[in-house]
């Protein structure tokens, strides 16, 4: 018989046990993100309670993520996201998760391990600062003793038990289409979002809806402003 | 025991019962006036001496010019009425009782010549005898029914049935019926209002108008207030705080929390917020700080299936922990329909504790070095003028459906400021449209772009005009760059994440 392949062989344990998860990740009901490809690929079916999560950024990092709050929130629970640059617009912010918009980096790192320690959020995201070296050990201790699920938004994966990267696919988009047949809105695009863990490396394909938003002024949302500015 | 004080002489000496309290107030911790019977004073010796307190009591009477005073004590307060007021005297008629009631006649009759003697009640009285009905001063038409029904002595009346007594007489019947049988639940001495937490601090060598210092004086107060609050149980809701200012006026203010509490920490940040908004017309000169509302803590009463509820303590904790350190940076937005997106929003704290929104408008543009399309965590140059109160945790409600899978969507993120960019452009009929941006160092292509979307105005004040454009990058992503007509150059203002 010939002797399989460390890839063939776990490609094979994967169709035979299509369910089965690192015993470590059993240990706590993880964080489902609402979006059903997504947990299908998250071991456990969510993000890791108690554990760091890094993601890289940009993406669609952060319509998955802002979908796991709501999740989360929509569950009973509670989420929070920590947008130290300020880059969240109020326009399209939901109300359900809290939002924190520390004034320096510092002020968001000591936030985040603060809310992590005190163990009230199912769901903790950190947006705009990339903690490093000692921060990021705190962290992780913080979020193991508040139990919740933390998710980082920085390329740096040190600590990380889960790290997911996502990246838009550039000809996925969908476009609404002028009269004129010029691209007018986009409505939809694909995400391709990858896991990877000890012992796990998942991808899928997300297919999301693009949020609209009108600065025209013209009275026709479906048709681009022609007029002329003063030069 | 009660005691109860009996004087057909009141009026000599005072115009009204209420004000023989003060001197009857040096022997015993409370009196109670009632005008029945021709005015009737009790004093409170529970837990004490009972004849001292009485005999006390005479002798404080005798000194305001008071000698006809009759004192009775008694287990319950009708034995110690009917007796003060010279109606229990005589044999009561009570069988194997009436050796005791003897003795107390005695004693009443004795006592005629010295009024002032208290009466001892014996405590196995169990009804008033053969006293007539008309001493537990029924109402006219039940006292006409009594004596239809032939009863006429408090002894008859306590030997009938309850039952029989509430069903013919009614619930006037049944408490005359009680009192009858010596039994007398009546609330002479109501619970004693409880102190409220306080603290108050006066100066008199200087004024103090520093918000600053004002609250570091009131830091104080709180441990104070609020080590007594944790020392009974219990959380205050709302605190009073009055300043004494140096023209003679007290400014008085209300200061309330969303949850109850006995945290210093939240209590002073109230504060502060309080007294930063204050606009003080003289110098203040004391403080005194008063728990207005308070509650036992018996901890907080949920359903247990709601995953939030566990932890609405340690969460409200957190969060206002991160108010004070930070400021208001838990926030909700504010939007209007300005025409640039970045005017939009106004970010005003998460409504919470009581003191209602205060906005704070955050800075549209923070001065951050940005790396590539993602900005870096800045220093902002304003700081909040105040710390805000906590936000409160609320629990969040719980959907009854389950979030649809396409809850995720794209959405616009700004930069906190636009930054400027180089663009290579294609001439299109009345407009440029961007093929290429460079943005620190990197050139990004464009593999098409929707636009442009025109936006001007404001041309009385700070005019702008700008072409924005909806590109896509050939990384994938998708940002939003315009083109400002007015200074003509090119900006990246956001991305689609």
């Amino acid at each position: 018989m010939p002797a399989l392949s460390i890839a063939a062989l776990r490609e094979l344990i994967e169709q035979r046990f299509p369910d089965a998860t690192p015993a470590n990740w059993r240990a706590a009901e993880p964080v489902a993100t609402g979006v059903g490809p997504l947990d299908r690929i998250l071991p456990g079916g969510g993000l890791p309670r108690g554990q760091l999560t890094v993601w890289t950024p940009q993406g669609g990092a952060c319509s998955m993520l802002r979908a796991a709050c709501r999740s989360a929130v929509a569950t009973g629970e509670r989420a929070v996201w920590i947008d130290t640059a300020g880059t969240i617009v109020g326009a399209f912010w939901e109300n359900g998760p809290y939002l924190v918009q520390p004034k320096s980096r510092q002020d968001a790192l000591k936030g985040a391990e603060e809310l992590l320690r005190c163990g009230g959020f199912a769901l903790v995201v950190l947006d705009g600062t990339e903690p490093e070296g000692t921060e990021m050990v705190r962290l992780t201790r913080a979020v193991r003793e508040g139990g919740g699920a933390f998710v980082a938004i920085t390329p740096n994966p040190s600590l990380a038990k889960l790290r997911m990267e996502s990246k838009i696919i550039p000809h996925s988009y969908r476009w609404t289409r002028g009269p004129f047949d010029d691209p007018v809105e986009v409505r939809e695009a694909t995400i391709r979002v990858r896991a990877r863990a000890a012992g796990w490396n998942a991808h899928a394909d997300i297919t999301v809806p693009v949020t609209p938003h009108d600065v025209r002024l013209s009275l026709e949302p479906g048709l681009a402003d022609r007029r002329g500015l003063p030069r | 025991m009660f005691v109860c004080l009996w004087s057909p002489a009141w009026r000599t000496v005072a115009d009204s019962l209420a004000e023989l309290s003060p001197a009857l107030l040096t022997v015993a911790p409370r009196v109670v006036t009632e005008e029945r019977r021709g005015g009737l004073v009790w004093v409170d010796a529970r837990g004490l001496d009972a004849e001292h307190i009485a005999r006390s009591a005479l002798e404080v009477l005798r000194g305001i010019g008071l000698s006809n005073v009759r004192a009775a004590v008694g287990e319950t307060p009708i034995v110690a009425e009917i007796i003060a007021s010279g109606l229990g005297t005589g044999d009561w008629g009570l069988g194997r009782e009436a050796l005791s009631r003897t003795e107390i006649s005695s004693a009443v009759e004795g006592s005629q010549p010295s009024p002032q003697s208290p009466v001892p009640m014996s405590p196995l009285v169990q009804s008033l005898g053969l006293l007539p009905v008309s001493v537990l001063e029924p109402d006219p038409a039940l006292a006409t029914l009594l004596d239809g029904i032939g009863v006429e002595t408090c002894g008859e009346l306590a030997a009938l049935e309850g039952e029989s007594v509430e069903i013919r007489l009614g619930a006037e019947g049944v408490r005359l019926w009680k009192l009858a049988r010596g039994e007398d639940d009546r609330l002479i001495f109501s619970p004693m209002p409880r102190e409220l937490p306080h603290a108050s601090l006066e100066w008199s060598d200087y004024t103090l108008t520093d918000t600053e210092r004002l609250v570091f004086s009131m830091n104080a107060l709180l441990g104070t207030v609020c080590e007594k609050l944790m020392e009974h149980g219990s959380l205050s809701r709302e605190m009073t705080l009055d300043l004494t200012l140096a023209n003679g006026a007290t400014l008085t203010n209300a200061v309330r929390s969303g949850r109850a509490t006995a945290s210093r920490k939240t209590w002073l940040r109230l504060v502060r917020t309080l007294l930063e908004r204050m606009v003080l017309p003289a110098g203040v000169v004391g403080l005194t700080l008063r728990a207005a509302t308070v509650v036992t803590d018996v901890g907080q009463q949920g359903d247990l299936f709601d995953r939030g509820f566990a932890t609405a303590a340690a969460t409200e904790a957190a969060l206002a922990s991160l108010a004070e350190e930070q400021g208001d940076v838990v926030v909700v937005p504010e939007n209007t329909a300005h025409p640039l997106v970045e005017r939009r929003t106004k970010w005003i704290e998460q409504p919470g504790t009581g003191d209602g929104r205060r906005a704070t408008e955050k800075p549209s543009g923070r001065s951050s070095p940005v790396s590539q399309r993602q900005p870096a965590a800045s220093t902002s140059s304003q700081q909040p003028a105040a710390v805000s109160p906590s936000p409160v945790a609320r629990r969040p409600s719980p959907v009854a459906l389950a979030p649809s899978p396409d809850s995720s969507t794209l959405t616009l993120y700004l930069l906190p400021t636009p930054r400027a960019i180089e663009a290579r452009t294609e001439e299109r009929r009345d407009h440029v449209l961007p093929t290429g941006y460079r943005d620190g160092g990197a050139w990004y292509g464009i593999l098409s772009a929707a636009g442009p979307d025109r936006v001007s105005g404001e041309r009385w004040g700070e005019a702008y005009a700008r072409e924005y454009f909806r590109c896509i990058v050939d990384d994938g992503g998708m940002v939003w760059l315009y083109h400002d007509a007015r200074a003509d150059g090119w900006y990246l203002h956001g991305w689609w994440d």
